[in-house]
């Protein structure tokens, strides 16, 4: 019971490490910055950052959140934060490792070549999404965590 | 390494991932035999899931990389194109499936 909340910590931490980073590859990828490797490390730190989330929010997920958190929003003032921001949220979140480590694989690539295939747009739209999806799954964990505790408040 | 034949390989099996995730999700909210099924392989749905997906993006992209040793410019670029439509479309899809089989 008490690594709950470590979890819980450690799966928001490692998220928001994710998404910082993958902003931080926007960033670079807008403004055409020389260093391959210098996105490469960027891009490792965010699918890094997304594997530990994704294990650390799964055990949690499964070993608590179903036993302990979901009963509670269900019983509360807003059951739909399970039935639909949950729901949506474990789901969307599997994609967001495919997309990463491609992501990594384009930031690989040099400036010369991302310009001669016509890449540049193509790939900050691949990075804006998996940053994008990100923000939008922590708003959902947002929106959950909030109806377990309003779960809690309200008889 | 071939980078940009990683890249097309890896775009290909991300895609077929991401549609797999679609199809099962939905699939699973109508058929208790199937998430009965994914509960017995791990012992949860979502665990099963979650294996099944990486498992789909690593073979479809050995597939893929052996299949395009030499993909065209146009291929490359498409790929990119089609996994970041396959990804909003996907969470739009799953998001509003939810809401609707809530309200609905």
């Amino acid at each position: 019971m008490l690594s709950a909340p470590v979890l819980i910590g450690l799966h928001l931490g490692f998220a928001i490490l994710g998404i910082d980073a993958f902003l931080w590859l926007l960033g670079e990828s807008a403004s055409g910055v020389a260093s391959v490797k210098r996105r490469v490390w960027v891009a490792a730190i965010g699918v890094v950052g997304f594997v530990f989330t994704w294990f650390i929010g799964g055990y949690y997920y499964v070993v608590y959140y179903g036993k302990l958190v979901k009963p509670t929003i269900l019983k509360g003032m807003a059951p739909w934060a399970h039935a639909i921001a949950m729901e949506a949220k474990e789901h969307i979140f599997l994609f967001i490792v495919p997309l990463a480590l491609t992501a990594l694989f384009v930031a690989m690539l040099d400036n010369e070549t991302i310009q001669r295939l016509g890449l540049k747009r193509p790939i900050l739209w691949l990075v804006g999404t998996v940053a994008g999806l990100g923000l939008f799954i922590g708003a959902l964990g947002f929106i959950i965590s909030a109806a377990a505790r309003w779960g809690i408040i309200q008889p | 390494m071939n980078r940009l034949r990683i890249i097309f390989a890896s775009s290909w099996g991300a895609i077929v991932a991401i549609a797999f995730v679609i199809a099962i999700t939905i699939w699973m909210e109508f058929s208790p035999a199937l998430k009965a099924w994914l509960v017995s392989i791990a012992g949860h749905h979502w665990t099963t899931k979650s294996i099944l997906t990486m498992l789909i993006w690593i073979i479809v992209m050995k597939i893929m990389y052996f299949a395009k040793p030499n993909p065209s410019d146009d291929r490359i670029r498409n790929s990119l194109k089609t996994l970041t439509f396959v990804a909003i479309a996907g969470a739009l899809i799953i998001f509003g499936f939810f809401f609707l089989h809530y309200v609905g």
